[in-house]
């Protein structure tokens, strides 16, 4: 049996958030979503303190309550490999997965996944349209593409519309509006016909330490399980453990203790809203115009 | 006990008379019911963006509020009303019968209300029925799709029964509007006038009812999935208990408040006596006080939380923004409880007051159940941002909406249905 999973070295990480955009730009997922998010929390008190990145994607849970508490199914478990997804079309936008996971890795879609894209709405100071329509000095055109318009925005990557096993139904990439989304272990890469692409996400791809290793948990030459191994001189955990889950992510170092503090604070995850007013009107202090004394 | 007499003109008086303040009253529901369209059809084309709603997390949201607060409200308003009109039924409270046939009329539209909060605050409202049609029956959700859908459906029958008799007797003197004859022919198939002996469907019904609420509010689901490990923590503990105290105390004061108010429109002095609407009140009064000792031990045990949530919640929501909700919600649902205990010590009575008291109390456990919901996924135990949360317009259109659609409907059924009960004794009807 296969359980896919990861082992992220939280001593290597040092908070680049690469895997973050490099999520972003693999999924799709609007303003807001971050199926993986890096907790940067500080520990000790001053001046003898350390900074600690964790990053935490969906932690695919062998007993996973998010699927325990969905009421139609939608949330399930993959057999083959265990990977936790959504069936975007069976899902009703309950949220019930949402309040019934510990780790807070789901997002609801509020509004048109178009629209929560960044750069919505951006066109028309630049004549720059993010959304690839027929209008001049569109992202198309400036991209050079042959068949520019063709409806779909730049950011919609086509491998997100195919129908994933075991239902033949949408699993991948930016979910409809009014439907529950999450990190999927990007199950396009797994179920892709390119080998070079299964066994891989894309935030263990980009990271520039090499500290999510991804891989079957089930198998002891998977690299996941080979960096346990080198490593197995430092402490292991897994987050919030003694809530019955069971995650199939394994963290190699410190769990955060009772007096980790998040170094960002509530206002550093804006609202997609505030986001959109953000880039469209940025405030004066972010000017980028310096003046030089000659 | 003995049985009610009343002289029929004034039992049949809300069918015949319709002064101003009925019309007025139509038509200011009728407006909220159209607030209440407006705002669905904007979340249905702009999505719950227009909401308060958002993810909890990096979002630092709350993905709960007023319409789930709302959904339990109405729901425990359904449970409580047919529950003591089945108490009423089975112990052949005869004094009370009016009132039981007020929670008969008043539990399908509680469903429905409910149902419809659930609808509103789908992300695919259109999607409602995969809850039927994929049912897993692994989930105990499920099981509460099951149980609440059948007592809604039970409730309808148990309505239909229970009325058979009074609308065979009106219809035939010719008292209900001509225009539903069809109507009323469906509802009275194979009813042949009643016999004298034996204790009719009506009785066992309201018995089944009375056997099943207990499963419905919280008892056999957790019993049942509690030791298999993963849960949501919503599933067990206290919130069985308090759940059934609170629907009680929602479904009786609701149905204080509207006796109290067909009272004062048609002077049924004799109906709703001083003696039954002050027992009826001290009655929810001990519920409202049983329902709050669960909801402080709830509080006390975090268990009104989300397994998200932080180990120190309790100490969170009573030092955090909600603290002035939560002793407001407490002051709603106390001070009604003693003004009702204490018209009982004191032998007084006050139409108007018992009036107010019983929607301050409504409010109270409303604000209370919503208070609950949005505190319980506030504070996450990850290094998260705590959540947000204060209703929208939109929110408030719709739980007003719903307010409005059932009030709506009970005026329909006092020009159309046996609103006043004219029978007591459920002996006397052993086919209906």
């Amino acid at each position: 049996m296969t359980q896919l999973g990861m082992v992220i070295d939280v001593e290597r990480c040092y908070g680049c958030r690469a895997c973050m955009e490099a999520c972003k730009v693999e999924n799709s997922t609007p303003r807001g979503a971050f199926w993986m998010h890096v907790f940067r929390y500080e520990e000790g008190e001053h001046p003898d303190t350390s900074q600690i990145n964790m990053p935490r994607p969906c932690q695919h849970c062998s007993e996973p309550s998010c699927a325990s508490a969905c009421p139609t199914g939608a949330r399930f478990k993959r057999e083959d490999d265990g990977i936790v997804l959504t069936d975007y079309d069976r899902c009703i936008g309950c949220r019930y997965c949402e309040i019934g996971c510990p780790y807070g890795v789901n997002y609801a879609q509020f509004q048109d996944p178009e629209e929560a894209q960044y750069g919505h709405g951006a066109g028309g100071s630049a004549g720059d349209d993010m959304f690839g329509d027929d209008s001049a000095g569109s992202v198309s055109d400036e991209l050079g593409e042959e068949d520019p318009g063709t409806g779909k925005p730049p950011w919609h990557d086509p491998i997100h519309d195919q129908e994933f096993e075991p239902r033949g139904t949408r699993m991948s990439g930016p979910q409809p509006e009014g439907v529950m989304g999450k990190c999927t272990f990007c199950v396009h890469r797994q179920d892709a016909d390119d080998r070079d692409e299964q066994g891989t996400t894309a935030c263990a791809q980009t990271c520039p330490v090499d500290a999510i290793k991804f891989g079957d948990l089930e198998d002891p030459d998977s690299e996941p399980r080979r960096h346990l191994r080198e490593k197995n001189s430092t402490s292991t955990f897994k987050l919030l453990e003694d809530r019955g889950t069971e995650p199939n992510v394994i963290y190699v170092g410190n769990e955060p203790g009772e007096d980790a503090r998040a170094i960002e604070s509530a206002e550093t995850f804006k609202d997609p809203e505030e986001a959109i007013e953000a880039e469209q009107n940025p405030p004066e202090s972010r000017s980028t115009n310096v003046e030089v004394d000659q | 006990m003995s049985t009610p007499s009343m002289p029929d003109d004034l039992l049949t008086e809300p069918l015949e008379e319709t002064g101003t303040a009925y019309y007025v009253l139509v038509g200011v529901a009728v407006l909220a019911v159209i607030g209440m369209v407006y705002s669905f059809v904007t979340m249905l084309t702009q999505g719950h963006a227009v909401t308060a709603l958002d993810n909890w997390g990096t979002s630092g949201g709350v993905p709960w509020g007023l319409d789930i607060g709302a959904f339990s409200w109405w729901a425990a308003m359904g449970v409580g009303a047919i529950a003591l009109s089945a108490i009423v039924r089975v112990f052949e409270m005869d004094d009370y019968e009016p009132y039981a046939r007020i929670g008969e009329l008043l539990t399908p539209l509680a469903f429905f209300a409910s149902f419809l909060h659930v609808v509103f605050d789908l992300g695919r409202p259109g999607r409602v029925f995969n809850t039927i049609i994929y049912l897993p029956l692994e989930s105990p959700i499920a099981w509460d799709v099951i149980l609440l859908g059948g007592l809604g459906i039970v409730s309808v029958a148990y309505l239909v029964v229970s009325i058979r008799r009074d609308l065979h007797d009106l219809y035939h003197d010719g008292v209900l509007p001509s225009a539903l004859s069809p109507v009323y022919e469906a509802l009275l198939t194979g009813y042949d006038g009643g016999s004298p002996s034996g204790r009719g469907r009506r009785w066992w019904l309201a018995a089944a009812v009375l056997v099943f609420i207990p499963v419905v509010a919280g008892g056999l689901v957790p019993f049942v999935w509690g030791p298999f490990g993963v849960n949501i923590n919503w599933f067990g503990a206290i919130q069985g208990p308090t759940f059934l105290a609170g629907s009680m105390t929602v479904g009786t004061a609701t149905v204080l408040l509207i006796a109290g108010v067909l009272r004062f429109a048609y002077d049924l002095d004799d109906v709703f006596t001083d003696r039954s609407m002050r027992t009826l009140g001290v009655f929810t009064g001990a519920l409202a006080f049983t329902y709050m000792l669960g909801v402080f031990y709830e509080i006390q045990t975090g268990t009104f939380a989300a397994d998200m949530a932080d180990p120190n919640v309790s100490t969170l929501v009573f030092g955090g923004s909600l603290a002035p909700l939560l002793w407001l919600a407490i002051a709603a649902v106390v001070v009604p409880t003693i003004y009702l205990v204490l018209q009982q010590a004191t032998g007084r009575f006050s139409l108007a007051g018992t009036v107010v008291v019983a929607a301050v109390l409504l409010v109270g456990v409303l604000h209370q159940e919503t208070w609950l919901t949005v505190g319980g996924l506030m504070y996450p135990d990850l290094m998260y941002p705590a959540g947000e949360y204060a209703p929208s317009i939109y929110e408030w259109l719709n739980l007003v909406g719903t307010t409005a659609l059932v009030a709506l409907g009970l005026l329909v059924f006092l020009k159309t249905l046996p609103f006043v009960s004219t029978t007591a004794t459920d002996t006397e009807d052993s086919t209906a």
